[in-house]
């Protein structure tokens, strides 16, 4: 009988000399299909915890005032923030800290306030751990207008473009 | 009668056919994956620009209508969220300002109107549904079953009474 062989134990025995790679193949092809899976999975939780811990510094260094007294708030005592700034990163800090679940913090958020146009921008970075590429930096962005901006400015569209 | 070479690849077929049934499964699984991502992604650009529209809206004006009022805020922060080179731009075939709705809720529950003469409700808070259609390339170039491409968010935002306000 073709495909088949006599051994002692058994009648027939299934010839399976043919099978052991494709048999690696398949395997190989549903783990790497599950990493995969849970790589995409990952990343995308931690892409929209950092994006929200972005929005989070952003709504706070909007509405934070134009209080021009400065202090250390980014663990660089070169540089000095303002009370706008210092909130923003506060913001952004908790929010990251609150989604520890999901993403941990790589370095301290940046707010760059732009008094001239108007705007602030909020920049939070953080990673996340994926089976596959090991640890994946991520970074949150979000921008928006001052809360001192005169409202004719903001029903335009220049105000927006950050 | 069969060469042993020929019994072993005849053997061996079953398994062969296996994965060439399976791998375009998995590559299908990967792809759906992808998309479903993508489709996330998506959601959380339109739910951030709701959000800011709102939050905008909530911080800017004394109005609630008319040229310089809170609702024309927000339609203009949700017109720079689809221009081309905004943060985070959002891909939708429809007019999604035209689509839009704002809305004003004061502390009582009660829908305050839009109009030039409407002040915003303070303590209330502000309303923006936005409603994309997401283009089909976006998923992928086509649709997957149960995964619709009209996508509608909610941003709310609360109106603090004790702001001061530069509008008239």
């Amino acid at each position: 009988m073709t495909g088949r062989r006599e051994s002692p134990g058994s009648r027939w025995r299934r010839d399976e000399r043919g099978e052991a790679l494709p048999a690696a193949i398949l395997f190989v092809g549903v783990l790497f299909t599950i990493l995969i899976g849970i790589h995409v999975v990952i990343v995308s939780v931690a892409r929209a915890a950092a994006q929200t811990a972005a929005e989070a510094a952003l709504a706070a260094a909007q509405a934070a005032g134009t209080d021009p007294l400065t202090q250390d708030c980014d663990e660089n005592p070169a540089t000095l923030e303002t009370v706008r700034q210092c909130e923003g990163i506060l913001a952004g800090r908790i929010a990251i800290a609150g989604a520890h679940s999901s993403i941990i913090e790589t370095r301290p958020p940046v707010i760059a306030v732009e008094d001239e146009r108007g705007s602030v921008t909020a920049v939070v970075f953080a990673a996340t751990i994926s089976p596959v590429l090991g640890t994946v930096e991520l970074k949150g962005e979000a921008c928006g207008p001052l809360d001192d901006v005169p409202v004719s400015d903001l029903t335009g569209t220049d105000i927006w473009q950050c | 009668m069969l060469s042993s070479r020929h019994r072993r690849g005849e053997a061996g077929s079953g398994m062969v056919i296996g994965v060439a049934i399976l791998f375009p499964v998995l590559m299908l699984i990967i792809v759906a994956l992808q998309a479903m991502s993508d489709s996330a992604r998506i959601e959380q650009g339109i739910q951030s620009s709701a959000n800011r529209a709102a939050r905008a809206a909530s911080l800017c004006c004394h109005r609630t209508g008319g040229p310089d009022g809170a609702q024309a805020v927000a339609e203009a922060s949700l017109r720079a969220a689809v221009s081309a080179d905004a943060y985070n731009r959002i891909h939708c075939n429809n007019d999604v300002v035209a689509d839009s709705r704002i809305v004003f809720i004061d502390v009582g529950g009660g829908q305050v109107a839009v109009g030039a003469n409407n002040p915003v409700p303070p303590g209330g808070t502000v309303h923006v549904f936005v409603t994309c259609q997401l283009p089909p390339q976006v998923l992928g170039g086509f649709g997957l079953p149960g995964l619709s491409v009209t996508r509608s968010t909610e941003g709310v935002a609360t109106i603090d009474p004790y702001r001061y306000r530069a509008g008239a």
